[in-house]
């Protein structure tokens, strides 16, 4: 087999597999229309669910003096503000044998009497239950601090005038209580200037972007499974592979019909990703779409190409020597699982801070250099984002080359089935 | 029997073994110009893999193989130029047109529109062409295919079962096809297939293949005649049975 491979052979094919793509409407609605469509649902499902299901807060005044009922009244307005729906109940038992109730305030005997006298701290008792709203609960016991340490600060304020009357001084309330005080931290981006929203924003964009590489790898096995596998099961291969067509333009023109189809879907999936977090970014008070950063969307494209190529020139060699679509999947599922596990981690971690042989063990997997990419553009370190991608794309070469060089025709028509 | 320079097809001592299975088991064949040659054989006998070696899909495990005096395996490109190969149960891409099967394999091979033309003309298709072939028939799908190899009008034509699975109609439509295009170009057709008429109709010359060997081969005429049987089919059923005892 030689190295040289015919181009316009390759173009024609190509044709042939987008033309066959765009005909399939019913993989341009599962894998352009549908994306978006379900995510946009998702978020806009889980937010009116959250509407109409708000935590329950109960609230229980077991003392009758005057500081803990202006605690009840406070904590029962600001939540129901909030958008907690709160029932103030006469005791904890009754609260706790009721699922409904999400958690529970107390405010027990004795606490206008501690919370008023000099030597003595009144105490507030909180009960949560286990849940799967585990999340909305912490939101919830927050808010709840929150209007406790705004009381507690009215009393402690009194307490210091009173304090300051008996002693007959001129004080600061602040400079008794709480001395030493946090500004308000500042922003500054990788140059080391005040950073603007988007320079805040750019790093969870792109850990977003990071994730969504894992909807990628999936589909780009799919397809490549269903180009060669499936052209092999649906009896159109053998002609093709006894034309000049021969092995390896059919297999680069997979390929790349694999990747164009992949890069489409994973960009559909990746607009229902941010339609989805802008959905949920919406319903916590924030706002995500004003900080879109083209060039970083530009980069994500093309290492998601290639980070398709890749992921399919390390299936192939598995794919093309499988019986069935069903073990081809199987196979491929190892490699994608791979991917996963990288863009999972890269969700977290950092890749462009860690040390030095941590990241030369990792840049063997081409999933590496994807993450990098990206990370090392929000860090404005461009010439590790070239030198990232030009080793993307060699790898993406080489493993396509590679791939097709250890398959014949013999092997990727018969693979293992023979017919006498 | 052939002159060296008349021998377009040869095949001497081809072995074929996937693993512990043996496909063929030295397979010796000679094809001249303008022959159409016919392979019958019952199921697993070996025709497709005979066919799959000389269309150059396949590697022969031994023996060598000429097409024109080319290896078709080791030297592909150089052979694709002479052989058109019809699997036997070739299909088609649902979600394009006749034409445009005729337009992707005429662009692979890198052939002018004239050959569209002439495709088009063999498959019979007419306006149907412009269909999508989900919705073909059978019969009509095997017209196009067998218009996709014949198209370029190869000199050697290699078809494996062409008419299997066609109604009558459909088999003497594909029959009638190859038989014209035999007649206009000259060309050298190996057909396999199980249909002794559809042989004796085609066919100059035949070999009767079994458990991976050609163990007979002539004229349909002549094998008739040499085993003392009423027709082809009774002359193979003879031939198996000689060759069974004396080699089993």
């Amino acid at each position: 087999m030689s190295i040289a491979v015919n181009t316009s052979r390759i173009i024609v094919f190509l044709w042939k597999e987008l033309r066959e793509y765009t005909r399939d409407k019913k993989a341009i609605i599962s894998t352009v229309i549908l994306p978006p469509l379900a995510l946009i649902a998702i978020g806009l499902v889980t937010v009116l669910l959250a509407i109409q299901k708000p935590l329950v807060i109960s609230l229980i005044n077991e003392d009758r003096g005057d500081v803990a009922l202006q605690l009840s009244t406070m904590l029962a307005s600001e939540l129901t503000k909030a958008g907690y729906k709160v029932l103030e109940l006469g005791n904890l038992t009754e609260a706790r044998l009721n699922p409904q109730i999400d958690l529970i305030v107390i405010i027990p005997q004795g606490f206008t009497d501690n919370a008023t006298s000099w030597d003595r701290v009144a105490h507030v008792r909180i009960y949560k239950r286990t849940g799967i709203s585990g999340e909305q609960i912490d939101m919830a016991e927050n808010r709840v601090r929150g209007v406790l340490a705004a009381f507690s600060s009215l009393i402690s304020a009194q307490k210091i005038s009173e304090l300051a009357k008996m002693a007959n001084i001129t004080i600061n309330i602040d400079a008794v209580r709480n001395p030493i005080q946090v500004e308000v931290p500042v922003y500054v981006s990788v140059h080391g200037e005040p950073a603007k929203v988007e320079d805040v924003w750019r790093p969870f964009i792109a850990r977003l972007l990071i994730l969504s590489f894992s909807f990628i790898v999936t589909p780009a096995a799919t397809y490549v499974i269903d180009g060669i596998v499936g052209e092999r099961e649906r009896k159109t291969m053998e002609m093709l592979i006894a034309s000049p067509l021969g092995v390896r333009e059919f297999i680069v023109a997979k390929t790349i019909a694999a990747s164009i189809v992949g890069l489409i879907s994973a960009l559909s999936d990746l607009l229902g990703l941010y339609l989805y977090t802008t959905t949920l970014a919406y319903m916590i008070g924030s706002f995500i779409l004003g900080v879109i950063d083209p060039g970083l969307i530009f980069l994500h494209a093309t290492v998601s190409f290639l980070t398709i190529i890749a992921t399919i020139s390390l299936s192939l060699p598995f794919i093309s020597r499988t019986r069935g679509i069903k073990s081809a999947s199987s196979v491929a599922s190892i490699i994608t699982t791979l991917g996963l596990a990288f863009y999972i981690a890269g969700w977290v971690v950092d890749f462009y801070k860690l040390p030095i042989t941590t990241r030369i063990a990792l840049l063997l997997v081409p999933y590496t250099h994807s993450i990098m990419a990206i990370q090392a553009y929000v860090y404005s370190d461009y010439t590790l984002v070239a030198l990232c991608t030009l080793v993307l794309l060699i790898l993406s070469i080489l493993l396509v080359y590679a791939s097709t060089k250890i398959l014949d025709r013999e092997k990727v028509l018969l693979a293992q089935t023979y017919y006498t | 029997m052939f002159l060296l320079g008349d021998i377009t097809v040869s095949a001497e001592s081809v072995y074929k073994e996937y693993g512990s299975i043996v496909a063929l088991r030295g397979v010796t064949l000679k094809v001249g110009p303008g022959e159409i040659y016919g392979l019958v054989g019952p199921n697993g006998s070996g025709k497709t893999t005979l066919l799959r070696i000389l269309a150059g899909i396949v590697k022969p495990t031994r023996g060598v193989v000429k097409i024109y005096g080319y290896d078709p395996y080791r030297e592909f490109e150089e052979t694709r130029k002479y052989i058109g190969y019809l699997p036997e149960d070739a299909n088609t891409y649902d979600l394009l047109s006749g034409y445009e099967h005729l337009k992707l394999y005429a662009k692979i091979y890198g052939l002018s529109r004239d050959a569209v033309e002439y495709g088009a003309e063999l498959s019979q298709l007419g306006e149907r062409l412009r269909d999508h072939a989900s919705t073909y028939s059978r019969g009509m799908k095997r017209r196009l295919l067998l218009a996709l190899v014949l198209m370029r009008r190869p000199m050697i034509a290699l078809l494996d079962e062409p008419t299997s699975g066609l109604d009558v109609y459909a088999s003497v439509a594909v029959r009638n096809t190859i038989r014209k295009y035999t007649q206009e170009t000259g060309a050298t057709v190996i057909v396999s297939s199980h249909n002794m008429l559809e042989i004796e109709y085609l066919c100059t010359r035949v070999g009767l293949i079994y458990k991976g060997v050609i163990v007979d081969e002539g004229s349909p005429r002549e094998l008739v005649v040499k085993h003392g049987a009423s027709n082809l089919e009774e002359a193979f059923v003879k031939a198996i049975g000689e060759y069974s005892s004396e080699y089993q």
